[in-house]
């Protein structure tokens, strides 16, 4: 429990719900100037090919001319824009190529012209004014199809490049072997293997909030109201694209509303914008329709994965591989980073792990929600499964077997672990002791029931941040960090521990983020944000508490004038002196000068990665569900929920309950319903994207260890945005074959796959 | 401070037509492009963004408000075919500074994470309390009683609110603390 006057751990409201309630939460599509004009987009509808130039013109003198548009950008008048340096788009997903540069096409949904009006409506009226023609070359729309097809020439210096290749390393960390193996190359003969493919498909973000735009110049000085989870690395491609210094430009992302992965790296449209409004000398604004959100934002890539489990008659695993193929585009690079838990997730003294990207004619991918995780663990925790029934066992007994130690990827020992724990309590919460092993054993009112687990890992991160203290002796204390409020709660996680860190009651904090302005804050993602930014937060409350008590020693009317600072201790406002002596600080600061107070305690401070060279850092839970298999019409329905945590100490266990539940019910979607629907021939959308809905959610009963974790940071949080959702479609598959004895492994699970009869006969039902 | 477009929509050739709303107790007349929804009616010239668009096309009921007390999508609602009508929007729904019980259960119970269905869940879990105390039948009355069914008085069970709030998707998953504060609601109504 928190001690009485301390803000962390408890279950606080969301600073901002009060605004987010009443309507007057302001999102970046919510701002108004005077003479906005709107901006909409023309996109290709072909996957592969050249748009007739002579199309294009005569599509913008029509759209020209239609009443209100003011402007049409197309390839054909865009100002040249820059190439981004190799520093973001070699190992990140921005594209090599400017938009409208050329008038190649690579993917259906790339952008090629801009229609800007007097107001929404004429926008869209002059979008559908074209007509484009265009030449169309044979695409690649599939790994299969780039692999057995002879690999085209490089285009536009290598701005456009085909084929596949292996990737070294995930993003800037080159720990996180995208190939790695150790031991021997060759499984023991005594042992018995799993040998199974899984796929997943191609997924979206789909954050509720359109990625949304507004950007006008003052003065030769870019202002841009983005949805944007990365304000640093928006001003850093603006100003490559644009060829303006970075501190000409200013980013303000008020609220996110909502991002899971996107609204960050694909700023192509945000880049449009910008030169639109030079060109018009006045604001523009673009929202995204919903169709652009696919093809716009980026995207989870497809994956089809072979994992090779091998282990002893008693289940101890001598050898586990995976192998992942997976996609990007031929303008940018991504790899999704399937196998990196399969390199320490268990005790594996043998191991290979490997990573080919092909190139293909499709938008741009980037990070969703437990990237590499997500689908990574569907693989890896649907193969358990199956050894497990290979091996006669207990799913969970046999993780406990092969539970991991310390890390046996660089031989580090974790900075806490406490796995074992959460299946232990899961298992308990559960009832797991009542599960009968065998498939189709368990049914209820004439449908199949079956329960099914995972664990869940997820990597504990931590980079530098800065962060803004500046003190108002009628307001109190702001801090600020050009962070992203995007639902993770930011603003009232790092309030608390500002209270705390500055023992003041929490009305006298506050946080803002959302403006370039602000020190910088690494991107929203990778479940790095508590950590990160909370580190920048304590030290700047801690250093405001030092600043805090010299003013209280060196003030000639102080009660506190000449002590020890040392002896002095501040908590909920109050300062109290050794013998026993307190004074509410706010009444003390007020009878000083204020110019004198404000200006002492108004300062930014920057907060380092920490020491992460001892230690090894990794969350860990363990997931536990039932489903409902209705057989005759195809349904599965998950019913309940059990989760355990592993993440470090919980600040604020009402926001991270939320949190965890909006993760399972991410993998959930994962898991039973979402894939973007492209036409495989002429990879158009051709239907929806289903996402879970009220009725779809499971009874949640979500928990966490709750021990700290102070190696990371010094407030000893983990973060927790991506490991909710990480394990979940394997938890979910695992409980559908127990329910129904069908070894599902294909991403989403539908209708058709639960209806095929039983039994199937695959080898692995042999095994069974 | 909202753009004036009232010069340009004028050279323009296009149709408009005179619209008057009643919007939150405010009775707003002007022109209007006839093409233009109730949603960016509101948002671009109406100076209320608390109404958001998520699809723009009737798929997440972000954009719900109520139109003479009943729910609808305002993306496509056409404003010129509400012409006369009555619009509550999330900015109504409070009483000055005091927030309304839905507000307030939506507050206490986290029911969102970035915000962005909240203004739609709200207004739409406000007209369906209402529906619901009148009597309104959903898919999941027909599991309780013939009685209840007949009589239209039904428990506001969890199973209810999940089926009459299906149209409102929130994709941080928040639901759970949704349809607790959308009960806690109803029963402080009841109390
Ligand atoms: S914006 Fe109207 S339903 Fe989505
Ligand atoms: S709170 Fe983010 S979509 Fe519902």
């Amino acid at each position: 429990m928190a001690p009485e006057e301390s803000s962390v751990g408890k279950e606080v409201n969301r600073v901002e719900g009060h605004a987010k309630v009443t309507g007057s939460a302001l999102y970046s599509a919510d701002f108004h100037f005077p003479n906005l004009a709107y901006a909409a987009l023309v996109q290709s509808e072909i996957p592969n090919g050249r748009v007739e130039a002579e199309s294009l013109r005569t599509s913008a003198e029509r759209a020209s001319r239609a009443p209100g548009v003011l402007f049409v950008l197309t390839p054909l008048n865009c100002p040249p824009l820059n190439v981004l340096s190799r520093d973001l788009t070699f190992d990140l997903p921005l594209e090599r190529r400017p938009p409208l540069s050329d008038l190649s096409v690579q993917h259906v949904g790339q952008h090629l012209a801009m229609v800007v009006a007097n107001s929404p409506e004429n926008a869209t009226d002059g979008v559908s004014l074209f007509s484009l023609e265009y030449v169309e070359a044979a695409p690649q729309l599939s790994a299969e199809e780039v692999l057995s097809q002879p690999v085209p020439a490089d285009e536009k210096n290598g701005q456009i490049r085909h084929g596949s290749y292996l990737p070294d390393h995930f993003v800037k960390l080159t720990e996180e072997k995208l190939q790695d193996h150790r031991g021997p190359a060759e499984a023991s003969p005594s042992t018995f293997q799993v040998d199974s493919t899984y796929t997943t498909p191609v997924n979206a973000h789909y954050p509720i909030e359109l990625a949304s735009t507004i950007a006008f110049w003052e003065e030769g000085k870019l202002t841009v109201h983005d949805s944007t989870r990365w304000i640093a690395g928006e001003r850093k491609a603006l100003a490559g694209y644009l060829g303006i210094p970075e501190a000409d430009i200013r980013i303000l992302s008020p609220l996110v509303g909502g991002a899971f992965g996107s609204k960050s790296f694909l700023w192509m449209h945000v880049a449009l914008t910008a030169v639109a409004a030079r060109e018009l000398q006045r604001p523009v604004k673009l929202v995204l329709t919903r169709d652009q959100m696919f093809s716009s934002t980026g995207h989870r890539p497809r994956t089809k994965q072979r994992i090779q489990l091998s282990a002893f008659e008693g289940g101890l695993i001598e050898g586990s591989e995976h192998h992942t193929l997976t996609e990007t585009s031929t303008v940018a690079h991504f790899c999704e980073p399937a196998g990196l838990s399969t390199r320490f997730l268990y005790h594996s003294p043998r191991l290979a792990v490997s990573h080919q990207v092909a190139r293909i004619n499709a938008p741009t991918p980037c990070f969703m929600r437990g990237p590499g995780e997500a689908p990574g663990l569907f693989a890896l925790e649907s193969a358990m499964d199956e050894l497990a029934y290979s091996a006669g066992m207990d799913p969970v007994q046999l993780r406990v077997l092969n539970h991991a130690d310390i890390d046996q990827t660089n031989g580090k020992t974790w900075s806490t672990k406490h796995l074992l724990e959460c299946y232990e309590q899961g298992r308990k919460k559960f009832g797991w002791e009542k599960r009968t092993m065998a498939p189709r054993s368990m049914t209820r009112d004439g449908v199949q029931i079956g329960w099914g687990m995972a664990t869940a890992t997820y990597p504990g991160r931590r980079m530098p941040a800065g962060c803004r203290v500046i003190t108002n002796v009628e307001r109190g204390v702001e801090f600020a960090s050009a962070t992203h409020e995007v639902g993770n709660g930011v603003r009232t996680v790092m309030s608390q521990v500002a209270a705390d860190a500055c023992g003041l009651p929490m009305e006298r904090v506050s946080f803002a983020s959302g403006d370039s302005f602000f020190p910088d804050a690494p991107y929203s993602g990778a479940s790095q944000t508590t950590a990160t930014v909370g580190s920048a937060v304590y030290k700047a409350a801690m250093e405001w508490q030092q600043r805090v008590k010299q003013l209280v020693i060196s003030d000639a009317a102080s009660p506190f004038h000449s002590h020890d600072p040392a002896a002095l201790t501040i908590t909920a406002g109050v300062v109290h002196s050794a013998d026993g002596f307190s004074v509410g600080l706010w009444e003390l600061l007020r009878t000083f000068d204020t110019t004198t107070v404000e200006h002492a305690l108004t300062f930014d401070v920057q907060s380092d990665a920490g020491d992460q060279e001892k230690f090894a850092f990794q969350s860990f839970g363990a997931h536990f569900c039932e489903v409902e298999v209705d057989e005759e019409i195809g349904r599965a329905t998950v019913t309940k929920w059990v989760a355990v945590f592993d993440c470090g100490r919980v600040l604020n266990p009402k926001l991270a309950r939320n949190q965890i539940m909006g993760g399972i019910t991410f993998g959930l979607g994962m898991a039973l319903l979402e894939q973007v629907p492209y036409d495989a021939k002429t990879s158009l959308l051709i239907g929806e994207y289903y996402l879970p809905t009220h009725a779809d959610r499971p009874d949640f009963d979500i928990s966490f260890i709750d021990k700290p974790d102070y190696a990371l940071d010094p407030i000893g949080v983990r973060g927790i945005g991506e490991i909710g959702a990480c394990g979940v479609p394997a938890a979910i598959a695992n409980a559908i074959f127990h329910a129904t004895g069908k070894r599902l492994r294909d991403l989403p699970i539908m209708l058709e796959q639960l209806m095929k009869p039983f039994p199937e006969s695959t080898p692995h039902m042999e095994a069974v | 401070m909202m753009p004036d477009h009232s010069q340009e929509q004028a050279s323009a050739s296009l149709p408009t037509f005179p619209l008057t709303l009643n919007i939150n107790g405010e009775t707003r007349s002007l022109e209007i492009d006839i093409r233009t929804t109730l949603l960016d009616l509101l948002r671009e010239r109406l100076n209320k963004p608390g109404t958001k668009k998520g699809c723009d096309h009737g798929l997440c009921g972000a954009c719900t408000v109520s139109v003479n007390g009943e729910r609808v999508v305002s993306c496509l609602t056409l404003a010129a075919s509400i012409d006369g009508s009555d619009v509550l929007t999330i900015e109504g729904l409070a009483d000055g500074a005091e927030l309304s019980s839905l507000q307030q259960c939506f507050l206490e119970h986290d029911g969102f994470q970035c915000g962005y269905c909240t203004p739609g869940q709200i207004s739409s879990a406000h007209a369906m309390l209402a529906e619901h105390a009148r009597g309104d039948l959903s898919m999941v009355s027909f599991e309780t009683t013939r009685e209840a069914v007949l009589t239209g008085q039904l428990e506001l069970t969890e199973h209810e609110v999940r089926e009459r709030m299906a149209g409102n998707i929130c994709r941080c998953g928040a639901y759970a603390n949704i349809v607790a504060a959308v009960r806690a609601a109803d029963q402080r109504g009841r109390a």
